[in-house]
């Protein structure tokens, strides 16, 4: 199996931790390595400078004159923490209480030597042969380096340690937290699955990311319960609708069966039967066309599209027909007033709006068709001088199935202005009714 | 007439077949893509049927097929939804008509007797002048003489008498008219047609005795020659 990195929020923190855990041994390493160079170079100085100066004594005042220098510093305990020896050329010491064998000349970084108080010791030294065959030996107790090498390192582990403690109670305590958080999500989530569609997410006080989070999952558990409820009463308001040409249907063809009637009588009831089928297969081409059209693919074909010409051509299908029940349809349209669109779909919005105006007003009603090009977008306008739609209803009106009660007794199924919604969503426009004083005005305003 | 049909429903193929039969026509009928696309190469037909799922090939795989090997035959596409895109696609492949089911048998004879081109009883389409028997159409005019004597007509007049002349001996339905004259494609409630029509009709008639179009009942108008 491929090693992957750890996902839960116990792993993460603690990655997090060990991570920090071993910044802080390389933080360490890198103080301790610093500091010991620098004590060191400061040892070494601190030699070079006083060899420097016991040489001048011994160049100036000759080796006896050294001797007693040495002498009066070790005496006088002004040694600054340094040792000397002085060799002659036998070998034998002559001057100095460090204990050291004769070193060869030169640096040394770990001269043994013999301590009154702590016996056998390393020293930094430095062997400065002189004149007359003497060597002159300044040592400096490397003591103190170690001592701060040691606390450096002290102070190191314990912070690397601390480090770990730390970092794994915080990954205990973070994944405790973030797994009881997530535990409440899961919870509602699992009550939603086993059905109880009104379960919503616990919110927090105090503003927080998992209360974000909570908000944000619970508006979409209502988006998703309103759609249900759509769904919901557009499937009774199906089922409802298509009840009553189908029981129509039944009654019909049963009547037929149990009745002796003659050939004309027997084609007048298939007529009717075949009537009723198609009321029901309308009801579905419509309910299909709205369901296309509010999926929005529509809008991958969209064209440039002449609602001018679109809306001279709808009204010069209706004129006629209009006439011919006492409406009157008038046409008013700049020219020219171009829209991205499906040519078809419009046309079709455009001849629901106007047969729905011709099937609720009463004869001896005018119609308007109007195009207007505005300085930032095109409107189509459908208004009538008839009875008009309450204010309260107007909003309903374009949901599907809703038909207004004076008009159930007319001919439709109540899906004309719900598709004209539609096609005019699909379309990015704004559908508004109002009051045409008297009448109904359907403005839909396709922004440029 | 040969007429190839390529539907998988066993009760639509059969409905068609009997139905085109009795209409003198000699039908083979297909159930798969591989068949249709067998036929519709190896044997020449007046028109082809073509569902538009078929197993193993899809319909419209084809008929791209088909165009792609050069072959012009008209065909007419069937459809159990009526998606826009559905349609748009279909014709984009090559498709001559689109028919979207359940339909009435009288609308799927009208459209094929369309989309078969027999010998020109009425006009060639390079010609600028339609002539059935006294009816006379200035396809560049837009003027139309009925016995020499002059008929204003509404320019829309004009373009449904000129699709009754071009295809004159044969039905052309309600559908077929929307879809033609005012590039409807879905079926208004109102009686557009039939008030067109009349209208129409009323002009045409007027000091005259025979009647330039006749209605086919239960199924649309039509012009005769004779």
């Amino acid at each position: 199996m491929k090693p992957h990195l750890p996902r839960s929020t116990f792993g993460l923190a603690a990655l997090a931790s060990f991570a920090l855990a071993i910044a802080t041994i390389l933080l360490g390493g890198i103080v301790y390595f610093v500091s010991h160079e620098a004590l060191e170079q400061q040892l070494d100085h601190r030699i070079a400078a006083e060899t420097g100066s016991l040489k001048a004594v011994a160049e100036q005042d000759g080796l006896g004159a050294l001797a007693m220098a040495i002498a009066r510093r070790e005496d006088g305990h002004n040694t600054n923490g340094l040792g000397y020896m002085l060799f002659a050329g036998s070998g034998t010491k002559v001057a100095g209480r460090f204990d050291a064998a004769l070193p060869r000349p030169g640096w040394h970084e770990l001269l043994p030597f013999h301590d009154a108080r702590e016996g056998a010791n390393v020293a930094q030294a430095l062997a400065t042969p002189l004149q007359g065959g003497y060597m002159l030996v300044v040592a400096a107790d490397r003591t103190p380096i170690d001592e701060i090498d040691r606390s450096i390192l002290m102070i190191f582990s314990a912070a690397f340690g601390a480090m770990l403690l730390i970092g794994i109670v915080c990954a205990w305590g973070l994944g405790f937290v973030v797994r009881r958080r997530l535990g409440r999500i899961h919870a509602t989530a699992e009550a939603i699955i086993d059905g109880d569609l009104s379960r919503r997410v616990d919110r927090d006080d105090v503003p927080n990311e998992f209360d974000r989070l909570a908000e944000t999952l619970n508006r979409m558990l209502d988006r998703i319960a309103s759609l249900l409820d759509n769904l919901q009463q557009v499937t009774t308001d199906v089922a409802h609708d298509l009840r009553t040409p189908l029981a129509r249907q039944k009654q019909i063809l049963e009547t037929a069966l149990e009745t002796d009637l003659d050939a004309d009588g027997y084609r007048e009831a298939i007529r009717r039967a075949a009537d009723s089928s198609e009321e029901i297969l309308n009801i579905f081409t419509a309910m299909l066309r709205i369901s296309e059209v509010e999926t929005y693919q529509v809008r991958e074909a969209f064209r440039p599209v002449d609602l001018s010409e679109v809306a001279e051509r709808v009204a010069d299908a209706f004129r006629a027909s209009a006439e011919a029940t006492g409406h009157e349809v008038a046409l008013d349209v700049d020219a020219g007033a171009t829209i991205a669109g499906d040519r078809h779909l419009l046309a079709q919005m455009c001849a629901n709006l106007v047969e729905n105006a011709l099937r609720h007003t009463p004869s001896g009603t005018r119609i308007a068709i109007c195009v207007q090009r505005q300085a930032d977008a095109v409107c189509l306008v459908v208004a009538d001088t008839g009875p008009g739609i309450p204010p309260a209803e107007r909003a309903r009106v374009l949901q599907r199935f809703v038909r207004l009660e004076r008009s159930r007794s007319t001919p439709g199924h109540g899906l004309g202005l719900s598709l004209v919604a539609a096609i005019a969503r699909a379309h990015f426009a704004a559908i508004e009714l109002s009051d045409a004083a008297p009448g109904l005005r359907v403005v839909i305003r396709f922004d440029g | 007439m040969k007429i190839l049909i390529a539907e998988d429903d066993r009760e639509t193929a059969d409905y068609l077949a009997k139905g085109l039969t009795e209409s003198g026509m000699n039908v083979t009928v297909v159930a798969n893509g591989p068949d249709a696309l067998f036929h519709a190469t190896q044997q020449q037909f007046d028109a082809i049927i073509l569902d538009r799922m078929l197993p193993a090939i899809d319909g419209l795989a084809v008929l791209r097929m088909i165009r792609a090997g050069g072959i012009a035959t008209p065909v007419l596409l069937l459809t159990a939804m009526a998606k826009i895109a559905d349609r748009v696609e279909g014709l984009e492949s090559g498709a001559d008509d689109y028919l979207v089911k359940p339909f009435a048998f009288s609308e799927l004879r009208a459209r094929l007797n369309v989309l078969i081109r027999r010998p020109a009883t009425s006009a060639m389409p390079a010609e600028t002048v339609l002539r059935v028997r006294d009816l006379e159409l200035d396809l560049r005019r837009r003027r139309v003489t009925r016995g020499g004597s002059p008929i204003d007509l509404q320019p829309r007049e004009v373009l449904m008498l000129e699709e009754l002349m071009r295809n004159s001996d044969r039905v052309m339905t309600k559908t077929m008219l929307l879809e033609r004259v005012w590039e409807f494609d879905f079926d208004p409630r109102t009686n557009i047609v039939e008030t067109h029509i009349s209208r129409l009709r009323a002009k045409l008639n007027a000091g005259f005795d025979t009647d330039a179009i006749l209605t086919v009942r239960g199924a649309g108008y039509t012009i005769r020659t004779e």
